[in-house]
Formats: C-alpha cells, structure tokens, sequence
C-alpha cells in the first residue's frame, strides 16, 4: 500500500533491520466470534530507531506489541528478529523487553530486586547483577529509592523503575505499551523528552505504542498509523503530518479541515471543483476526471479577512464565510466558520486579527501550495 | 444545658443497651464455657461422670505421666504417641492439601469469571452435606472389596478376595482428612490467587523466567497469606478431628479428638478431656499467632503507603 512509498524515503540503504513483520495477522476467537484484530500488516523496524505504533483504542497497536513480545502468537505471517525467527520462542527466551503499561513491579521485590530480576533469571554473577543494576538505576535516577518497595512510590517513580527493569538485560529491542498514559500532563511531557534522550543514550530500538499523537510527533524517528489492525501509512512525524495518504491520518493527526471535490481536469497538475465553490490545481497521483476526492488543508493554514478587506491573490482561493465560534488563546486563535455549510476550523495568530465574534462575514483564504489530495 | 447532659446520659446508657449483644456473644458464648472447660480441667473426675469440685493438677501431669501401684509418677509415652501422631497426621494432611489445593486454586482462579464462580460453588457442595456420611463413603471405597481393591484387582496388584487393607490404618486416617478439609485449603488459596495481579507473570516472562521460576519468585511470594491461612484452616481441625479417625482409623488410632471425645463419652474423665481440649487450644492459639505475625510482613507492601516517607 501506500506505506512502501514512505518507507523508501527514510530507508537508509545500510540499516540492519531489528524487527521485520511480514504478513502477521491475528485472529482472536474462531468461527462465527473470531475477531480479526491484525490484518495482514507487514513492516520493518530499523535497528536503534524509535519508531511509534499511533492509533486509537483498538487498533491492534498493542496486539502487534505483544506478539513482538512473544505473548500472542501470530495466526498468519513471519515475525523476524534481527533475522532470526521468534515465533516458536517463548517470551522468556526472546531478547526484547517490556514496559507494561500499568508497569507491573512486583510488589514484593524492592526497588533493586525488580530491576535485578531478569539479570537473576539469565544466572549473571552477583557482580555484574550489581554493576547493572546502579548503571540503569542512574540512567533512569532512582539510585535513592533502591530500597523502596513499589507501594512506597509516586507513579512517575513507578514508571522510572519500570524502565530501568526493562532495560537492565540490555535488550535488542525494548517494547513500551503505552507507559505515559497513567502519569499526569506535566510529568508526561517531562518523560517524552527523556525517553527520547534515553533511547539515543542506549541505542536501543525503541518500540513506542500510544494513542496520543502529539506523544508520538513529539519523539518518534518514524510513526506507524494504525486503524482496524491495518497499517495506514508508515513514515517520519514530518511526512505523517504534512503529507498523510488518507483521511483517517488525516484527521487522526493534528487537526484536518476535509473540503470535498471533484476532479474535472487531470495532468501534472490536476484540477479540482471544490464543493464549497471555487477550484484549484494541485500535484495529484493517481486520479482520474469525475473522481471524488478530499481536498486537506490545515487550520494554521488558513488566512480570515474581513469581508471588505479583500486582496485578490492567485495562490489562494477566496471563499465568503461566517464565524461561528472563536476562542482567544493567548498566541493564537482558534476560530470555527462556517464556509457554504461545511465547517472549517482555522487557527491564526491572534496579534494578526482584529475582533473576530460569532457572526461576523469574512473572507477565507485557502492557499493552494498547503493543500493536499486524499482519495475519498 | 441540663437538658443537653441528660440527653447525653440517655444516650450513653442507650448505647450500653445497645451493646449487650455483644457482650452477651463474647462472654457467655465464647469466653464463659472457655472458662469452663479450664475449670473442669483443674478438677478432680466422678467416677460417674461430672467433676468433683476440688482444685487438682494432675489431669494436666496424667498428659504425660502415670501414677503406679506404688502411687509413684512414672512416664506413660501413650497420650505422647497420640499428640504425635495427631500432630503427623495434621501436618501431613497439610501438606497434601497445600500439594492438591494450590494447582486446583490456580486454575480456577484463572478461569473466565463466570465459570470461576461455578468451581468455587461445587468446592463448596460438599460443606451440605454430613461430615459423618461423607467419610463413611470414603469406608465404602476403601473397604475390603471395595472401590479401590477393584482398581487394584484391574490392574493385577490383587487377586480374587485379596484387599490391599487400606482401611484401619494411618493412611486411611490422611485420606480422610485430607478430603474433609481440602475445601478449606482451596478458598483462601483461591482468594489470594484471584487477587494476584496476571500481568505480573507476564512481565516475569519478559524478564526470562521460566514457569519454574514464576511459581517460586512470584506466585509463591504472593500468595503467601493464603498459603498460611488455608494451612492453618486445614490444620487446626485437623489437630482435632475424630470422626475420620474413629471411620477410617477404626478407633485404634486415636488422635486428640477422638481422645477428647473418648474422655468425655465413654471414660467419664472430664478433667482429663477438658485438659486435653486446652492443649490443643494452645497449639492452635499458637498457630494462629505465627500467622498474624506473617500476615502482619506481608501487609506492609500489600496494602502500602502511596509516596510513603518510609523506606
């Protein structure tokens, strides 16, 4: 599908590739109840990147994890790591590392014990169990709370001691399923930046499954969009934002204004009958005259005017419209219009405008070069 | 002012009412015939039966001690061999029930929701019926002839009228208690396990621990409160049961129970019988402290103290 494409853009040509999906799906239940919860999803991760699995509840992001893991194993298709077959491995014998999503120390073990655990279980001499152990407790900081048992701790100290478990065996791959969603916003975007951080420290292949976009934006080499145990698309957070496939990684990143049109004229430059009124040419793939397409722009792309303060330009396309809703947000302005009956959301600089109320006539521009083609 | 204080008063004395129930349970039902059968224990028997109310020691010395012709004390292992044998035949029976009740409890305890609590019902069936009727099946099927002499002659261990004489003997006894008070082992170990979280075992897995390994670094561990609770349980009736030993036992091993109720029913000692049902409430209260003392560990990371100051 559409993710090969973005896969070769990034895709050095001398990267080992940690994890290599092909063709895995997983099916839950049988006959009349079987649920299909990874439909044929095949998928390269590079060694040392860290690469975010992004979708909503549901969409088999977890499954994938926990096949990876060697928890389900996989109905169809082959999952490689570092070009060995797993499938037949128990998770204790696959070298990769979980960090759970409600973490689940052991709540018997202290601080120290939790994170020696898998060093034990892999017979290391108490030396080395030693010298491991103070190194990822440094790294993650919890040297003073060695001693600590589980209960005696604070969630974000939690989810610290957690990482630094999974990450004592020095693992190939390290698998994190959704370890941010139980702490509060603060200390959330206080461990993106040192999740990131740690990952470029160990060069461990990071994997990173969230449903939050601007978590996966925010650290990601490469996002992998997932919908209904499909991937959608595959590529940088740069591509995934500015350039997704469909209308699902559309509006499932960042904020969409989806205008609907048709194709009346194809070429380099194809050409597209807005339903709203007017039309614009644009680079397009694969479409044909008469299609139906969605036409996306992004609300800090578009420009109001008032009404009468019209300048005519030829990158953008002018469409009268009235506002509907506006909220000041101190750097900028989040304003709902309401363009020939379709919604639109904008968000501009609030320096920029004058009073804009509910109400009010203006003017939208849409410039043409932030528009984007999306097959229906 | 005045009015508020008998107001007050009234309330109190209302709330003294209230609470004669509960003295009324305590005392009179539970500590009164404690104290009773201390009494007894430190009288002198009737020959008839009752007690003859003069302060005597020697129900407590005849535990290990004989009085001979010579009206001198010489020591009789006999009541020893009981409290010995009560004691093996209680652990044992433990133990087996630990052995057959943990593997049981873990698998229902992971069942669907609607099946675990099924299982847990049909453990409990067995508590509607008689203990008496039940033992006396195990009789049938340990019997000359019986159930397991059957099995035995289908595989060819016996032959014709032969029996492999299970009945009358020690292990009949075990067998006995063990399914009594197997129930009792399974519940509190299910509890325990129902609580235990089951990702903790997957991320036990992630960490290479084989199932060994889960079982005794994690599982065991954590449903250690069970494991005392359930032992205990099984335990403390077993210390005191006489209905399997009389059943299967034949009334030739006698345990505390059977010794107990042989004293009372059949010998007409009370003191002695009331002495004994003493010891074995200082074996169980004993027991029972070991616990509270595990109980007490274990509650300091079950229960926590979120951000606690303390490490």
């Amino acid at each position: 599908m559409n993710n090969k494409i973005a896969e070769n853009t990034t895709m050095d040509t001398n990267v080992d590739i940690a994890v290599d999906i092909v063709g895995v799906s997983k099916v839950f239940g049988s006959g009349r109840t079987a649920v299909t919860a990874i439909n044929d999803v095949t998928l390269q991760i590079y060694d040392n990147e860290f690469l975010t699995l992004l979708g909503p509840s549901g969409c088999g992001k977890t499954t994938l994890l926990r096949m990876i893991a060697g928890f389900e194993d996989t109905t169809h298709g082959h999952i490689k790591l570092f070009d060995q077959e797993i499938e037949d491995l128990p998770p204790n014998h696959r070298p990769v590392n979980t960090v759970f999503q409600h973490y689940a120390l052991f709540p018997h073990l202290n601080v120290y014990e939790n994170v020696a655990f898998g060093l034990r279980r892999q017979q290391r001499s108490e030396a080395e169990i030693n010298q491991r152990c103070q190194e990822v407790l440094a790294l993650t900081q919890m040297e003073a709370l060695a001693e600590r048992k589980p209960s005696q701790m604070s969630g974000g100290q939690q989810q610290r001691v957690a990482l630094a478990r999974a990450l004592a065996p020095n693992p190939k791959v390290l698998l994190l399923d959704e370890p941010l969603s139980a702490l509060d916003l603060k200390l959330r975007q206080a461990m993106r930046e040192e999740l990131k951080q740690l990952q470029q420290k160990t060069g461990i292949t990071f994997i990173f499954v969230t449903h939050d976009q601007e978590e996966a934006l925010a650290m990601s080499d490469r996002i992998v969009v997932m919908s209904n145990g499909e991937v959608q698309q595959v590529g940088t957070p740069k591509d995934i934002y500015e350039a997704p496939t469909n209308r699902f990684v559309a509006n499932f990143i960042g904020e969409a204004n989806l205008l609907p049109a048709t194709c009346t004229a194809t070429g380099s430059m194809a050409t597209f009958k807005l339903k709203i009124g007017g039309a614009m040419k644009i680079a397009a793939g694969d479409v044909r005259v008469g299609d139906e397409v969605t036409i996306l722009t992004r609300p800090e792309h578009l420009h109001i005017e008032p009404n009468n303060a019209g300048k005519d330009s030829a990158n953008a396309l002018q469409i009268p419209a009235t506002v509907t809703d506006s909220l000041y947000l101190g750097s900028v302005m989040h304003v709902d219009i309401d363009c020939q009956g379709v919604m639109l959301k904008a968000s501009i600089s609030a320096k920029a405008t004058s009073n804009l109320a509910a109400g009010d006539a203006v003017t939208v521009h849409i410039p043409i070069e932030h528009c984007r083609v999306l097959p229906s | 002012m005045n009015r508020a204080g008998n107001n007050k008063s009234a309330l109190e004395r209302l709330r003294i009412f209230g609470l004669v129930p509960v003295w009324v349970t305590i005392g009179v039902l539970m500590i009164g015939p404690l104290m009773i059968m201390a009494a007894v224990s430190l009288m002198q028997a009737n020959v008839y039966g009752g007690v003859h109310p003069q302060l005597d020691f020697s129900s407590y010395a005849q535990i290990l001690f004989d009085t001979n012709l010579f009206d001198e004390r010489e020591f009789n292992p006999a009541y020893l061999i009981i409290i010995m044998r009560s004691f093996t035949l209680a652990l044992g029976a433990t133990f087996l029930a630990l052995l057959i009740g943990f593997p049981a409890a873990y698998f229902i305890a992971r069942q669907p929701d609607h099946r675990k609590s099924l299982l847990v019902f049909l453990i409990t069936i067995p508590f509607w019926t008689n203990l008496l009727v039940r033992t006396f099946a195990w009789v049938i099927i340990l019997g000359r002839g019986g159930f397991m002499d059957q099995v035995a002659s289908v595989f060819g261990l016996i032959e014709g009228d032969e029996s492999i004489n299970l009945m009358y003997t020690n292990t009949a006894i075990l067998i006995g208690l063990v399914y009594s008070y197997l129930p009792l082992m399974v519940l509190p170990l299910y509890a325990s396990m129902e609580k235990m979280d089951v990702r903790l075992l997957e991320a036990g897995a992630d960490l290479y621990a084989s199932r060994f390994d889960l079982i005794r670094r994690i599982i065991l561990p954590l449903t250690m409160p069970g494991i005392i609770g359930g032992s205990i349980l099984v335990f403390v009736p077993c210390l005191g049961a006489f209905i399997a030993p009389d059943l299967l036992g034949g009334g030739k091993k006698l345990m505390l129970g059977s010794l107990v109720q042989l004293q009372f029913a059949t010998s007409r000692n009370w003191p002695f019988g009331a002495a004994i049902a003493m010891m074995l409430l200082a074996i169980v209260v004993i027991a029972l402290m070991i616990n509270a003392k595990a109980a007490r560990r274990h509650a300091s990371y079950e229960q926590g103290n979120a951000g606690g100051a303390h490490g």
